[in-house]
């Protein structure tokens, strides 16, 4: 249980017989995260898993279900077979809550329950679409991460670690230190209560009618007053605008007040999560991420991206993070972790944008080279994109092409055929002509929206890929593995220098987004592993021995077993063969601190 | 992608990331091919450095990716079952195999590999922050002389006269005329006229 002195700092140890709360588990990062921890970490007593009903089903039969299908568990599956549910059952308790409510809507019994217990509150839940309802970003990304220093100060430990994203940095150019500044980007001095407040006010605008246009007409407002709201302040969008007030509203919440304790608090920041290197094995993804759309483009026959070919694309694999948050966490839980950790790659081991497009050119020739399209085999992998400065317009951009489809169709609309033709041509020649018209008017009309939306998507990446440039120091991180033993560097420890970004980008990110990413963007379901029966046996306390073994697996699931004997009239069962069911309400936890963009406008 | 007799760095060209480039660049490989025809003997090191600097620029990565192709798609299909035989049979007879070409090294290391080459002995192309700098790093690979053959041996402890030297363009034949053994492999015209002359044994690639 103690940790060991100087450099011999050892996770497992660290961690056995600890209690950890995860917030946002149905997300993509929290997934791995959990995963990661009952795989790598079996001592671990038990691992509280915050996750909000959804319309149809309850928090627990959400846990079931994505424990028995999710990719993110395969390995778990694989190492316990049978056996994952009595194993599950001894280590995950899973609790019906919203980080939006008060301590997370937890009842007082259970706040009372696990304020003795719990040792470390991991929030990750957040809402990452970039430009989204301010309420919906004030009540998951604010609100959520001010909960999670309550409940944190209602117990008698447990430290906060909340995830947020490097790109708080706003509109800050060069090298962004791990500290939380106490300006905005721009400069300006700013009070975050009274930020808060003003947010608040934004997210109150209500509709003049129940109407549903009346309802859209409103949010439009809200994301525009916040939008602009961000951009004055120098924030890039409402997202990281929501998450850098986070961040600062958190210094001050978990203060030692007379009225509560002082919540230690560290802050881990990755930058654009993407496909996992190793766990919960090689491509794994979820959802549409950053770097979805942009390789989605790159694989059609768009060549010019507005693009600053030096920045940097800062994208780390989701297990690389995962593993840092976990001896984050144990190094906060022992007083040993720095107040803010950013979990990017381009602190040392930087990919520029223009590696990143020319990466991607290469994984699409490598990669269509097999195709069974033969246009894709012999035609479209040569075509290359390259980089465009963004202001100006080049031949084929999507604005101009958008001008000409638009002008091209109202000639085409303005052109009648029937009187060109003298009237013996009109039936044979005319018709015919007249539904070529009429077909390439609609192929127009539907350029002109395509484009429109390419366009609208490289405004929104713009910030990412063209106007900054951003060095994200990752210093903190890095120093970790000067003090662990080398059994926790090996499996804790900072994987970011290591990435070989040919190796990744080619043979993992790109066949990963192909198989669990870009269907979602093609309006297609991701696949999901075949159904297994998994019965979730209650929480029972652990025998001493297992808790101290460190890597004691065998004893783990001999205890396991006695759960599930003495406990069978309670298990939880549920129907996992349907497969999962996306609704609106997942949008908060679905993502984490990836930039995610799931209002993609494509 | 390489038409037949082009230099080796015609497959890198024509794949060049921007269109332009590709179209460009051929303009200096089309050069450094009239000067390798137009001069055989005396210009062969600088046609193949202005042959390779029309690399310049390209990504290390492409670079990477284009020799892994050239060796996939191109390099590996010309292998011949009797070639490798034979290699393979010098091998078993402890001869020590040494693979000469004017390729760049990324593309045909996995072949000396694949082969059991002892040694390989090909261009390699500077690269700087990244980018191919399009100089080649010395010592260029280009129609070795019989002194660099005996400069070899000699440190290798390598018996020439003993020697079997397989070639299939005529820039080999200096190379080949210091070995004891040489032997034309499917040559190109020039090398046939003076395996014609030398009396060297003539390998058909059909054959």
């Amino acid at each position: 249980m103690k940790a060991a002195a100087g450099n011999a700092f050892s996770i497992v140890e660290a961690l056995a017989g600890r209690e950890i709360m995860v917030t946002g588990f149905t997300g993509f990062l929290g997934k791995v995260l959990v995963a990661q921890i009952l795989m790598d970490l079996p001592a671990v007593r038990r691992v509280h898993v915050l996750i909000r009903a959804s319309r149809n089903e309850d928090a627990l039969s959400r846990f079931v279900r994505i424990a028995a299908r999710s990719p993110a568990f395969r390995p778990l599956r694989e190492r316990f077979g049978d056996d994952l549910g009595a194993f599950l059952g001894a280590r995950i308790e899973v609790h019906e809550g919203d980080v939006s409510e008060p301590l997370f809507g937890l009842r007082e019994a259970t706040v009372r329950e696990l304020a003795p217990r719990l040792d470390a509150i991991v929030h990750v839940a957040g809402l990452t679409d970039f430009a989204p309802d301010p309420r919906r970003a004030l009540e998951t990304n604010v609100e959520g991460a001010l909960n999670a220093a309550d409940l944190a100060a209602r117990c008698e430990r447990a430290v906060l670690v909340h995830t947020s994203t490097c790109y708080v940095v706003g509109v800050r150019q060069g090298n962004i230190a791990e500290e939380v500044l106490a300006t905005t980007p721009n400069g300006r001095a700013w009070d975050p209560e009274a930020e808060f407040a003003h947010l608040q006010a934004l997210a109150c605008h209500e509709a003049d009618s129940d109407t549903q246009a009346a309802q859209r007409e409103a949010r439009d407002v809200r994301i525009g007053a916040a939008s602009a709201r961000a951009e004055l302040l120098g924030f890039t969008n409402i997202y990281t605008y929501s998450k850098a007030l986070a961040e600062a509203l958190l210094q001050g919440r978990c203060q030692k007040t007379h009225r509560r304790r002082a919540v230690p608090l560290t802050i881990v920041r990755p930058a654009i999560i993407e496909c996992a290197e190793h766990f919960p094995f090689e491509g794994w993804n979820e959802g549409i991420n950053t770097t979805g759309p942009l390789l989605w483009l790159c694989k059609s026959y768009l060549r010019h991206f507005p693009s600053n070919p030096d920045c940097y694309f800062d994208v780390v694999p989701v297990d690389t993070v995962t593993r840092s948050m976990i001896a984050i966490t144990a190094l906060a839980m022992n007083g040993r972790a720095k107040p803010v950790y950013q979990l990017g790659s381009s602190g040392s081991n930087p990919m520029t944008i223009d590696r990143g497009f020319e990466l991607t050119n290469l994984a699409i020739r490598k990669h269509m080279a097999s195709s069974e399209h033969r246009s894709e085999r012999n035609f479209k992998r040569f075509f290359d994109n390259v980089l465009v400065p963004a202001d100006v317009e080049h031949a084929f951009s999507p604005l101009r092409l958008k001008r000409v489809a638009r002008g091209l169709r109202s000639t085409l609309e303005t052109l009648n055929i029937g009187s060109l033709l003298p009237k013996a041509l009109k039936k044979p020649v005319g018709r015919p002509i007249e539904r070529m018209k009429d077909n390439a008017e609609l192929f127009l009309q539907g350029a002109d929206r395509q484009l429109g939306r390419v366009q609208k998507l490289f405004d929104i990446y713009r910030p990412f890929i063209h106007d900054n440039s951003w060095t994200f120091a990752n210093a903190n991180v890095r120093a970790i593995d000067e003090q662990l033993d080398a059994d926790s560097v090996e499996r804790f420890g900072w994987a970011g220098d290591r990435i070989d970004w040919r190796k990744y980008w080619i043979d993992v990110l790109y066949p990963g987004l192909g198989v669990w990413c870009l269907p979602l963007l093609e309006g297609k379901e991701a696949p999901e592993d075949p159904a297994v029966p998994l019965i979730l046996m209650p929480p029972t306390e652990m025998p001493e021995d297992a808790i101290e073994l460190a890597d004691g697996v065998e004893h783990v699931l001999h205890h396991s077993h006695v759960a599930h004997v003495h406990s069978a009239d309670c298990d939880h069962a549920v129907d996992v063969t349907t497969p999962f069911e996306r609704d609106e309400d997942d949008a908060s936890e679905l993502e984490t601190s990836s930039t995610t963009l799931s209002e993609l406008p494509l | 992608m390489r038409p037949s007799g082009m230099p080796p760095a015609t497959y890198f060209i024509l794949n060049q990331r921007e269109f332009k480039s590709r179209v460009s660049r051929l303009g200096g490989l089309i050069a450094a091919t009239g000067l390798s025809i137009m001069s055989p003997l005396g210009e062969a090191q600088t046609a193949t450095r202005l042959a390779w600097s029309n690399l310049r620029g390209m990504s290390e990565d492409r670079l990477n990716v284009l020799a892994e192709e050239l060796y996939d798609r191109q390099l590996l299909k010309q292998l011949r079952a009797s070639g490798v035989d034979l290699l393979e049979g010098a091998k078993r007879d402890g001869c020590v195999i040494v693979l000469v070409t004017e390729m760049l090294d990324l593309a045909v290391a996995p072949l000396a590999k694949r082969l059991g080459a002892d040694h390989l002995i090909a261009n390699r192309m500077e690269v700087q922050g990244g980018r191919a700098t399009g100089r080649l790093l010395d010592p260029i690979v280009a129609q070795l002389s019989g002194q660099w053959a005996q400069a070899f041996a000699k440190e290798h402890d390598l018996d020439l006269a003993n020697s079997m030297a397989y070639g299939a363009s005529g820039g080999d034949a200096l190379l080949m005329s210091a070995v004891g053994n040489p032997c034309a492999v499917h040559p190109d015209w020039r090398l046939r006229r003076i395996a014609k002359d030398q009396s060297w044994p003539i390998v058909e690639a059909d054959a």
